[in-house]
């Protein structure tokens, strides 16, 4: 699903060069405003579908205007957790001339004339990234978890100042609505899924903003997670915990469970920027900047399997076949119904047996992935692959 | 049948610019209804009502019965040709006899004839007939039908900037002169001024006149209103004897929101057809490109037209003009000519008939003179000049710069940086005249003002106060620096400069710093062209000095573009936190 951003931008030069800095950062959609008028009327529109407000003051615009645009924001609820920058012009109205208070407390990022692309970029990220940091709440659906010591190891939770524990899907739901902008991530454990929260899971990655919402699961039973197989962010064996009454089924224990969803959340846009480039690069012939490119995104979450992917096919052009298959089955630890790996360590390992295991896996992971399929029928008729 | 000349006669409107309009038949001597009777009957031409203003003269054809004219020409006298306004006005069969008569009659006071626009039926006339003639196709003139095919919706859904304006507000309503108010014909009279200046070209006359209320009770009056206020106005003139509408004077306020002349188009060819019109013409698109079935007779001629009309789109907006009309998709395009009658009989232009053509035609079009037409196309384009505007189509697409203030005025004062230059600049040529000669001055002057005003509108003062001081104690940098290293480079200016001399590197580094925010292909362009001349110009002991504050100047604006949008909107960030 393409990118939503609204840009008020009164001068039609700027207009132009910011629709393609946000074409080029993945913003395939941009509304275009020019007066409070029209932006009421993209916003009563389109509100599900913006996730980056740009504001761009001028010379003309007074600061009743400013008020106005800033109000009609707030008074959204549904623009809430979408990110907001403020490009400023001279002189700035960016602070109240009578004490020095700034106009209004919205702005995620501010960018001064004149600037780049790279300011641009670096501008957006950092404005999701601001956002994210104030949704520090963590809730987590699980019928039989106590809650009391999960806290004891503060430093190991990444941002997270407040963990809710629900067991029943109708006071988690709830919750969620009422707090909707101060959540950063769900945690569910698959067997407390009723059909209720199942449904209200797959409706809710359709939103465009709470698309990005990290929900993890809990196990990685293929036939518990199968109805959420496509929106999962993470899938995790149960992890460990002195308090837990149900039996942990990883060597992860719940702090660096959280630390690692931590991770994820802080670091969603550099590493949305990271790979994007990486898959550029990884399309196009010269491909000397990946390297380095991987580094950094390692640097940032070496557990991200969206990066050992990633590193996983580099390695596989470069003919690094080792190397590759340890990156394709890394990538598996963290997300076992990504089809992609299976298709690749096929291609890579020679062994029939290790094939019908691979196969046996996908097939459980992705039943109607339409290669895998054919893969599958092609094994069961000739016993081996081509 | 006689015909006779009638004489130029001077009419004033005895009632004053605008108000009060009484009926016309009253106003006006028997000789000019005669020639507005025959429109009303015979005329075929978008341009017939036209000839009805004031600044024509008739040539008549009458019978030696009848007072009354059968047929008649308009045209206007200039020092060397009678240039006549559009077709005949008359019965088809009478078109030749007058137009023989006409043309024998201005050869007769040595006048050059020519004829504009002219009509396909009566370009065929004349070449059917053999008349001496020069013809050359001029433009086209777009039609569009009011039938029941096409609908209002139907120009809605290919003009989608109407059909958002309507919904926002945007309505259309008839002005009608007699029942409007002082203030409602002062808001025209202003629009009216208002687009006159926003015209680069001296006002033009002839056809392109425009006296909104003469003869009004024929006219219809259309105005967008939006928001309370006249954005546009629009009148039409009849063309009677095709059932149809020439939308004539088209004008818009230059703060008018976009879709307004759509609109109000759409808007009265609607009305129009409810009263029977037939169809509407937005008149002559001049020099459009599509001449091709007159192209094989002149093709230098062509050329050149289809040379002005690439190239003179800044003086008059042949483009723009054709691709409005195109917008409208209408049914037919008309072609219009101009003929210019040869006493010859071979029919080819001579150099004494095609200057005086030409000068004719130019005397037409502006009446008042070549002089002041040159003066008031140099008023009107300084006027409209904004240098900042000029420079725009140079900077670099990769990066976003200020907008450009909306006002004249206030671009000049928001300028405090400059002006701070050129006065520090002009205190030190009081101070230092004698060292340093007039010329030396003048352009350190000029060039300060125009690279400093560019930096400072597009990028701010930041970006020249920083290179300016940088390029000013540069010298001192290089002997402190890179003389130490390398002692034996001769080239580098080792003497110590003059006040003039680093007030000139400074706006050296300034223009490096200019050069950060260009595009990649006027970089290059000019990177080359000032290293060459550098490098050339072996006189200048100062050469290798002014390359490095070009580079240091540079340098620095990277440096700051880097260092505002990283740290500085920090520090700001923060202090917003910190509330």
């Amino acid at each position: 699903m393409a990118k939503t951003a609204l840009l008020f931008e009164s001068d039609l030069r700027s207009s132009q060069i910011i629709t393609r800095f946000l074409n080029h950062v993945g913003y395939k959609s941009v509304l275009h405003s020019q007066n409070i008028e029209n932006t009421q009327e993209l916003i009563l529109k389109f509100t599900h579908k913006i996730d980056l407000i740009i504001f761009s003051s001028a010379e003309h615009l007074d600061l009743e205007s400013h008020h106005n645009f800033f109000n009609l924001i707030a008074q959204n609820r549904n623009l809430d957790l979408v990110p907001l920058i403020f490009i400023d012009c001279n002189p700035t109205p960016l602070f109240s001339q009578k004490n020095n208070k700034p106009i209004h407390f919205r702005i995620d990022r501010l960018l001064l004339r004149p600037f780049n692309l790279s300011h641009f970029s670096d501008g957006i990220i950092q404005a999701h990234q601001l956002r994210w940091e104030q949704r520090n709440h963590i809730l987590v659906l699980n019928h039989a978890f106590i809650e009391s010591n999960l806290f004891t190891k503060k430093e190991n939770l990444g941002h997270w100042s407040q963990l809710h524990v629900f067991t029943d899907s109708k006071s988690f739901i709830e919750y969620f609505n009422r707090n909707k902008t101060k959540i950063g991530a769900l945690i569910l454990d698959p067997k407390s899924c009723d059909e209720n929260i199942t449904n209200w899971c797959l409706q809710l990655k359709k939103k465009t903003q709470d698309r990005s919402l990290p929900m993890v699961f809990l196990s990685r039973d293929p036939s518990l997670i199968q109805k959420f197989r496509l929106i999962g962010d993470l899938y995790i064996d149960h992890p460990q915990s002195s308090t837990t009454k149900l039996k942990s089924t990883s060597s992860m224990n719940w702090e660096e469970l959280l630390s690692l969803i931590s991770k994820r959340v802080l670091n969603a846009w550099p590493s949305r920027d990271l790979i994007m480039k990486t898959r550029r690069f990884i399309k196009t012939k010269p491909q000397k900047n990946i390297p380095s490119l991987l580094k950094k995104a390692f640097k940032l979450d070496e557990n991200r399997w969206e990066f050992l992917l990633l590193a996983g096919l580099f390695a596989e052009k470069q003919g690094q076949r080792i190397k590759a298959i340890n990156y394709f089955r890394n990538t598996l630890n963290f997300n076992p119904c990504a089809p992609l790996p299976y298709l690749k360590l096929v291609q890579l390992v020679d062994s029939p047996q290790e094939h019908k295991k691979l196969l046996h896996l996908a097939l459980q992971y992705c039943p109607h992935h339409p290669q895998i399929q054919s893969l599958v029928s092609q094994f069961s008729s000739r016993g081996t692959l081509q | 049948m006689n015909s006779f000349f009638s004489p130029l006669v001077k009419r004033e409107n005895p009632y004053g610019k605008i108000l009060p309009f009484p009926q016309i038949s009253s106003m006006f001597p028997k000789k000019f209804m005669s020639h507005l009777d025959l429109i009303n009957k015979f005329g075929l031409s978008s341009t017939a009502f036209l000839t009805s203003y004031d600044h024509y003269l008739y040539f008549h054809l009458r019978s030696d019965q009848e007072s009354n004219s059968q047929a008649s020409i308009a045209y206007v006298e200039t020092p060397t040709a009678w240039v006549v306004a559009g077709d005949p006005v008359g019965p088809k069969h009478l078109w030749l006899t007058l137009l023989q008569q006409f043309i024998q009659t201005a050869f007769d006071h040595n006048k050059s004839p020519l004829l504009l626009p002219a009509s396909k039926e009566l370009v065929d006339l004349v070449r059917q007939e053999g008349l001496p003639s020069y013809i050359l196709q001029i433009g086209q003139e777009p039609w569009i039908q009011l039938n029941e095919r096409r609908h209002s919706s139907d120009f809605f859904k290919i003009l989608p900037s109407a059909k958002k304006l309507q919904k926002q507000g945007g309505r259309v309503q008839e002005f009608n002169p007699l029942q409007a108010t002082p203030q409602e014909f002062q808001t025209v009279e202003k629009l009216k001024e208002d687009w006159f200046q926003n015209r680069k070209c001296a006002t033009l006359d002839f056809l392109n006149k425009v006296d909104l209320f003469k003869n009004h009770a024929q006219k219809k009056y259309f105005q967008l209103v939006y928001k309370g206020q006249c954005q546009a106005f629009l009148a039409a003139v009849p063309i009677p004897a095709r059932q149809s509408w020439y939308l004539v004077d088209l004008m818009r306020s230059p703060n008018s929101v976009a879709g307004s002349s759509e609109l109000l188009i759409i808007e009265a060819m609607a009305a129009l057809k409810k009263i029977g019109a037939r169809e509407v013409t937005l008149g002559l698109s001049p020099l459009t490109p599509e001449l091709t079935s007159e192209t094989p007779n002149h093709p230098n001629t062509y050329k050149m037209l289809h040379w002005i009309y690439n190239h003179f789109n800044n003086f008059y907006g042949f483009k723009s003009l054709a691709k409005f009309k195109e917008k409208f998709e209408p049914e037919s395009w008309e072609a219009q000519y101009l003929i210019v009658f040869t006493p010859k009989l071979s029919g080819n232009l001579s150099l004494s008939v095609a200057g005086k053509s030409l000068l004719g035609l130019f005397y037409a079009l502006f009446p008042k003179g070549i002089l002041h037409t040159i003066i008031q196309t140099l008023k009107n384009s300084i006027a409209q000049f904004y240098p900042t505007e000029s420079f725009q189509p140079f900077l670099s697409s990769q990066t976003i710069l200020n907008p450009l203030p909306q006002q004249k005025h206030n671009w000049v004062l928001s300028l405090p940086v400059t002006w701070s230059f050129v006065f520090l600049i002009l205190l030190s040529w009081t101070l230092n005249s004698a060292t340093v000669s007039l010329g030396h001055w003048t352009t350190l002057l000029f060039s300060t003002f125009l690279l400093s005003s560019l930096i400072e509108t597009f990028a701010g003062p930041h970006f020249m106060i920083l290179p300016f001081i940088i390029g000013f104690f540069s010298n001192q940098l290089i002997s402190h620096s890179l003389i130490q290293i390398l002692p034996h480079l001769d080239f580098i200016h080792k003497t110590p400069l003059t006040f003039f001399n680093h007030l000139s590197l400074g706006v050296f580094a300034i223009f490096g710093s200019i050069l950060v925010f260009l595009n990649t292909k006027t970089r290059i362009g000019i990177g080359l062209l000032l290293t060459s001349l550098v490098f050339l110009s072996s006189r200048s002991e100062l050469s290798f000095n002014i390359l490095i504050a070009i580079l240091l100047g540079n340098f620095s604006t990277q440096y700051l573009l880097h260092f505002r949008n990283r740290r500085k909107v920090q520090r700001i960030q923060n202090h917003l936190s910190s509330f």
